[in-house]
């Protein structure tokens, strides 16, 4: 009744994928994105989620990890490609089944989101379960460093997203006490319209907040008498560096990426 | 004393935490147990015993993963929920934290509010609740965030025995306490036991609050009830404690040094069953002395 929570999404593992540096991980990442919207074709598209279940296996994680994420969408992703197979009227009729049509271009108009979808986010499942959220925030902080340039504060906006995402199963384990505190008390999440309900939230609510702001100005503290000044020269204790398992993964993502973006454009090949 | 006796009856309880993924913890394990109506229980144990997931199970804030409670012969599930949790007033560590009221009064008020209490009842009720936790009148018109942190400790429990429940479940209350704060909460929780005749579990990790206040000390190790009988009777065996990363309270580890001078003392857990015990052995001993004295 009161989540149990997993902490964030990683899970602990000693595979190329886990020790790959964050950078080139989220970097091919967001290749793949971009490479899933580039490709054309039913063949590059199974080939990619081919290689995409090779890179999962790659982890050695769970195979139930890696498609939960699948899951908590799996209404999204069932309804967006209905429609559009329903709705698609182009190409020829394949099959007819009374007032509906299935054309090839509504198969394919379908098959395709379908398979982005589920590589888009089966990618993104693979890679927060292999990297630690603070290890993104430190490769989102180091790619965008450039950006310091133009007086963007990037450290301190890392910083933040650093702390918000330790704190994220602090508070939901607070929140989960103080829903227990509230319910023993005879406080009701379940029952009543949208303004019962709404008001439930208020003995949530008010403690939480009251916690977090408490925490924040402890952990202000804290971070000030340990001489936390902002990012100016500042060293990181896991600092990133770019070895021999990122060049590897680099180089293949970057090789197969290629061969996707050459071959998969071919317009009607298959 | 209620028309059904309040019973609390656990069968075969397991609770395992998330099931299925790889932190899986089975933190309860086969637990049986009853507590009568108006025992004073202490649950004790180590840390990660399970204290804390079985008394959870009493008012339905967790599903057992198998097994079955009951309370009062209500079997705790979703449809008895409200009337269950109306019975069983219960704290958790720092129950302050739980405060969210604009005042002090209001958030005594809430839980008596929501078990739907007559409303011109509510004012007196309040009253009497703070003055059995010793907060003064005047604090209750007063937010919760500007009294003390001992005062919001006692305005969180009177907002707990407002209700007059009959079973109160109390998971370390004391903690982060000063002596004196330590010793007036137990004088609470004694007098609401003594008064309205309501059972009292206790989950503590100070022996000697233990020894002091309960009648019956139920041990845990590793999700399983290991031991359970009077303190007298727990505490006997100082090796057993120990063996479950607990440590005997302290009057008895000092009667047990002062054994091997005196054999003939007797067992004592609180400071002042042992200052009686010593003073009826040394009185002994100089009954003995002065009759030898007058028969030489
Ligand atoms: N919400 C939770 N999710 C997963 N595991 C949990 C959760 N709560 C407790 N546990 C685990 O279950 C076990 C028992 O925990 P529990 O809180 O019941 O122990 P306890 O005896 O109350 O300990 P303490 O004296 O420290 O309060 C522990 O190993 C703990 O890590
Ligand atoms: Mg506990």
């Amino acid at each position: 009744m009161f989540g149990e929570v997993t902490v964030g999404q990683y899970i602990h593992g000693e595979s190329a994928l886990h020790r790959a540096d964050p950078r080139t991980k989220l970097i091919a990442a967001v290749a793949l994105f971009a490479v899933v919207f580039l490709i054309r074709g039913y063949v590059p598209y199974l080939a990619l989620a081919a290689a995409l279940i090779a890179v999962a296996a790659c982890s050695r994680l769970p195979l139930r990890f890696v498609l939960k994420g699948l899951k908590s969408l799996r209404l999204i992703i069932v309804f967006s490609t209905a429609v559009n197979i329903l709705f698609n009227r182009s190409g020829e009729a394949l099959l007819e089944a009374g007032p509906l049509t299935l054309t090839t271009g509504a198969a394919y108009a379908g098959f395709s989101l379908l398979m982005r979808l589920t590589i888009i986010i089966t990618a993104g499942s693979v890679l927060t379960l292999t990297t630690t959220p603070i290890g993104l925030a430190g490769a989102v902080e180091s790619l965008l460093s450039p950006l310091k340039a133009i007086r963007v504060p990037v450290h301190e906006m890392s910083m933040v997203m650093t702390i918000a995402i330790r704190f994220i199963p602090t508070i939901s384990a607070e929140t989960a006490r103080i829903m227990k505190a509230q319910a023993a008390r005879g406080s009701d999440f379940d029952t009543g319209g949208l303004v019962g309900k709404a008001r439930s939230l208020i003995p949530i609510l008010v403690p939480l907040f009251v916690s977090a702001i408490r925490r924040a100005d402890e952990l202000a503290v804290a971070m000030e008498s340990r001489c936390y000044r902002g990012g100016e020269g500042r060293t990181k204790l896991r600092s990133l560096r770019f070895g021999k398992v990122d060049l590897a993964v680099a180089l293949c993502a970057a090789a197969a990426f290629t061969a996707f973006i050459a071959f998969g454009r071919l317009p009607s090949v298959f | 004393m209620p028309a059904h006796p309040m019973d609390i009856r656990i069968k075969g309880l397991t609770h395992v935490y998330m099931k299925g993924t790889q932190f899986e913890k089975r933190a309860v394990d086969g637990v049986t147990l009853s507590v009568a109506q108006g025992q004073y229980c202490a649950l004790i144990g180590r840390t990660g015993s399970g204290k804390s997931t079985l008394v959870q199970h009493i008012n339905g804030l967790l599903r057992p993963t198998s097994g079955t409670v009951s309370v009062g012969g209500m079997e705790v599930a979703k449809r008895n929920l409200r009337a269950v949790r109306a019975a069983i007033g219960m704290a958790f560590q720092y129950p302050e934290h739980q405060l969210f009221e604009e005042t002090v009064h209001a958030d005594i008020a809430f839980g008596l509010k929501k078990s739907g209490a007559d409303p011109a009842e509510v004012d007196g009720r309040v009253s009497e609740a703070a003055k059995a936790v010793g907060l003064h009148e005047t604090l209750l018109g007063k937010s919760p965030f500007e009294i003390s942190g001992g005062e919001r400790r006692r305005a969180a429990i009177a907002g707990i025995l407002v209700t007059d429940p009959s079973v109160l479940i109390m998971d370390e209350p004391a903690a982060g306490l000063d002596p004196k704060g330590r010793d007036e909460l137990f004088e609470i929780i004694g007098r609401f036991h003594r008064d309205k005749g309501a059972t009292v579990i206790l989950v503590s990790h100070s022996m000697d609050d233990v020894a002091a206040h309960a009648e019956r000390v139920i041990a845990m190790d590793a999700g399983k009830v290991v031991m359970d009988g009077p303190p007298s009777e727990v505490f006997a065996d100082a090796g057993a404690i120990e063996a479950i990363g607990l440590l005997p309270p302290e009057t008895a580890a000092f009667m047990a040094r002062l054994r091997a001078l005196m054999p003939e003392l007797g067992a004592a857990l609180t400071v002042g069953d042992a200052a009686a015990e010593v003073a009826r052995a040394l009185r002994a001993r100089s009954v003995i002395a002065s009759s030898q004295g007058s028969s030489q």
